[in-house]
């Protein structure tokens, strides 16, 4: 059998446009993801504990309480002081319900127990006993 | 003044394709890099005693109080010490208090409550917190009151 000769032989490239589409797509979501997380992460100074766990994936809805040394505490963002917080949690409880709800404080290591404690005063005032600490890798602490 | 002919002819703009996927690919890559170097924290669960009812009380044991108090400052500048009581008990420090909560572990797991005075730094609380669960208890929790 004789073969047919191929007449032409196409050229092999690649096409640059849906190429640099869908990275400039990835770099954006990046971006955006990145910035959103910076919002609710503050850069605290957290304490070192060897027995943390990874985080749970996201089938409940999480509150995050960042504390500063001298007892500022920020949600996404914004300051509250204990009357405030109250009220966020209320609102956050009837939304989601308290069962669903996990509260997660992320506390500098020199804050007093003081403003933690009474933060977790109002979390049990509202009901909500999902209470977790952030904490950091422990670098081979005794 | 004469232009040349050679000046006159338009120069065809070029868009200089490999110089952009450079940058374009090392963005791309340093913001996924930082992304998971941001989701590094852990967490620890503390579970608060409820107003209406202690968890404890679930529990055929009386819980293990582990109380941390502050030292007074002898003098400016040297700064007061925790002090660990376990039970009422005063321990030379977390070690010995490790050593006490692992024979109460041996007998059961046994729920701990965890309290401190108001001026002492949280990480104490939560070191406290930190070896409790590296023990083997589970049902450790922080005293709110």
């Amino acid at each position: 059998m004789r073969l047919r000769k191929i007449q032409h032989i196409r050229p092999c490239e690649i096409s640059i446009a849906p190429l640099i589409d869908v990275v400039f797509l990835l770099i954006i979501f990046f971006m955006v993801v990145s910035q959103f997380t910076r919002v609710k992460l503050e850069a605290v100074s957290l304490p070192p504990a060897s027995q943390g766990e990874l985080p749970e994936e996201m089938s409940s809805r999480r509150v995050i309480l960042n504390v500063h040394q001298d007892g500022r505490i920020i949600n996404e963002g914004i300051e509250h002081d204990l009357l405030s917080l109250e009220q966020l949690l209320k609102m956050e409880k009837a939304e989601h319900g308290g069962g669903r709800l996990t509260i997660l404080i992320r506390s500098d290591r020199k804050t007093s127990w003081k403003t933690v404690r009474e933060i977790m005063q109002v979390c049990a005032g509202e009901g909500l006993s999902r209470v977790k600490v952030a904490v950091t890798e422990a670098e081979g602490q005794n | 003044m004469l232009l040349t002919r050679q000046s006159l002819k338009p120069v065809r703009p070029v868009l200089n394709i490999a110089a952009m996927i450079d940058v374009v690919f090392l963005l791309l890559i340093f913001f996924m890099c930082t992304i998971s170097f941001e989701a590094v924290d852990k967490d620890l669960s503390a579970q608060i005693p409820q107003v209406s009812g202690d968890p404890s009380e679930e529990s055929d044991f009386e819980p293990i109080r582990i109380e941390l108090r502050l030292t007074e400052a002898e003098a400016e500048g040297i700064g007061s010490e925790v002090l660990v009581f376990c039970d009422g008990l005063k321990c030379s420090g977390y070690g010995e208090m490790a050593e006490m909560l692992s024979q109460r572990r041996a007998i059961a797991d046994i729920p701990v409550i965890i309290s401190g005075e108001d001026e002492i730094d949280y990480e104490n609380l939560v070191r406290v917190m930190d070896i409790c669960y590296e023990i083997g208890f589970s049902r450790v929790a922080f005293s709110a009151k």
